[in-house]
């Protein structure tokens, strides 16, 4: 059976568009929202050692173009930065624990 | 208005109590949980660090300190505690009582409201004379403290933490909530290695217990092959943990001081030390 060509294309511009995504400005994203996790973690004492060396590492794969390398990064250093904070913030009223009692 | 007043002076005081009682009780409990860990070391030891548990680090320690790697840096800090800055002031112009220093460190300064760290005052009255501020990790300023140290072995450890002052007690409550928080990708607390898991093996190192660990320093540590702060270490420990450490000389850190020193009260100073 001949589809006619004029009921495939919408569903291939469709198609197209749900996919594809610009891998540049995606990385770019996630660097930022990286930077602001770890700001917001440093906030409160909870930034990790190492989540800062990892944003530098990602900011470098943006610029060199490897945008996927880029992306895994910035993925990775946003994650450390939110359990940071959220360690820090389940942390804010530390006191003698149940064993020095 | 006399009925709201004498409320309010009762609840100031009711809490003025509260939190006198906690400090006593949190240094009760502090040191009882390591006296009650072992029973076998008298208390005095405690400022010998990991070596008044572990017999054997003890044996090569003693015969280290047969000869201290940091006895020379005492002569050292002596010649510098005697050098006139360019102004023709010398450190005895701040600190008039002379180099035996370290009882009244770390103390809390109610006009500035704010912890001083001798370290910190010594870098105030350098800059107060002119004089360039030094590096509060290592180097001139672990030398200089070395022979202020040596000068005050045997002063008590004495932490105040005044009863009127709200501010006091909440540097005082910051330092303890560091020492007891969980940080950096390790999610360890400085209570977890040094009072839950004292005594244990942490890779090939034995954790020392927290009763002593301010009364020793500057250190002389193997590691570092160099004499370092107090400072130095936690901002060490903060990383091995990995965690972002604070600014030596941070507020963070000289709270933490001001509770740790404050749990120590009672044991003498012994500084300069060596450790592995």
């Amino acid at each position: 059976m001949k589809v006619p060509f004029v009921l495939i294309l919408p569903g291939l511009i469709l198609a197209t568009e749900i996919g594809y995504a610009d891998p540049n400005s995606e990385a770019n994203l996630a660097v930022n929202q990286a930077v602001a996790m770890q700001q917001k973690a440093d906030s409160v004492g909870g930034e990790w050692r190492d989540t800062g060396a990892i944003i530098q590492q990602a900011q470098a794969a943006l610029q060199k173009g490897d945008f996927n390398q880029a992306l895994a990064l910035a993925q990775q250093a946003k994650r450390q930065a939110e359990l940071g904070y959220q360690q820090a913030i389940q942390n804010q009223k530390a006191d003698f624990p149940a064993y020095l009692r | 208005m006399l009925k709201k007043l004498t409320l309010g002076i009762g609840l100031a005081l009711s809490v003025t109590n509260i939190a006198l009682a906690d400090l006593k009780e949190d240094i009760r409990r502090f040191q009882h949980y390591f006296f009650t860990k072992f029973p076998q070391v008298p208390k005095m030891e405690y400022v010998n660090g990991v070596y008044a548990i572990d017999p054997v680090g003890r044996e090569n320690w003693q015969a280290m300190e047969e000869f201290p790697p940091y006895d020379p840096f005492i002569d050292q800090g002596k010649q510098m505690w005697e050098t006139p800055f360019a102004n023709g002031k010398k450190y005895t112009d701040c600190f008039p009582e002379g180099p035996a220093q370290r009882k009244n460190y770390p103390h809390w300064d109610k006009k500035r409201a704010m912890v001083i760290t001798m370290e910190l005052a010594i870098n105030e009255c350098r800059t107060a004379n002119g004089e360039k501020p030094f590096n509060y990790e290592k180097g001139p300023l672990a030398i200089l403290t070395a022979y202020m140290a040596n000068a005050s072995r045997g002063q008590i450890i004495d932490v105040k933490v005044p009863k009127n002052d709200a501010k006091a007690l909440e540097a005082y409550q910051q330092g303890k909530q560091l020492w007891f928080s969980r940080r950096g990708q390790l999610n360890f607390s400085c209570a977890n290695c040094h009072a839950q898991n004292v005594g244990r093996l942490l890779r090939s190192d034995i954790l020392s217990p927290a009763l002593g660990h301010a009364a020793s320093w500057p250190v002389y540590r193997s590691t570092w092959g160099e004499l370092g702060t107090l400072h130095r270490r936690f901002h060490g420990c903060n990383e091995q943990v990995r965690a972002k450490p604070f600014e030596l000389q941070s507020a963070e850190y000289r709270n933490l001081e001001y509770f740790l020193t404050a749990m120590n009260n009672g044991l003498k100073f012994n500084g300069p030390s060596s450790r592995k």
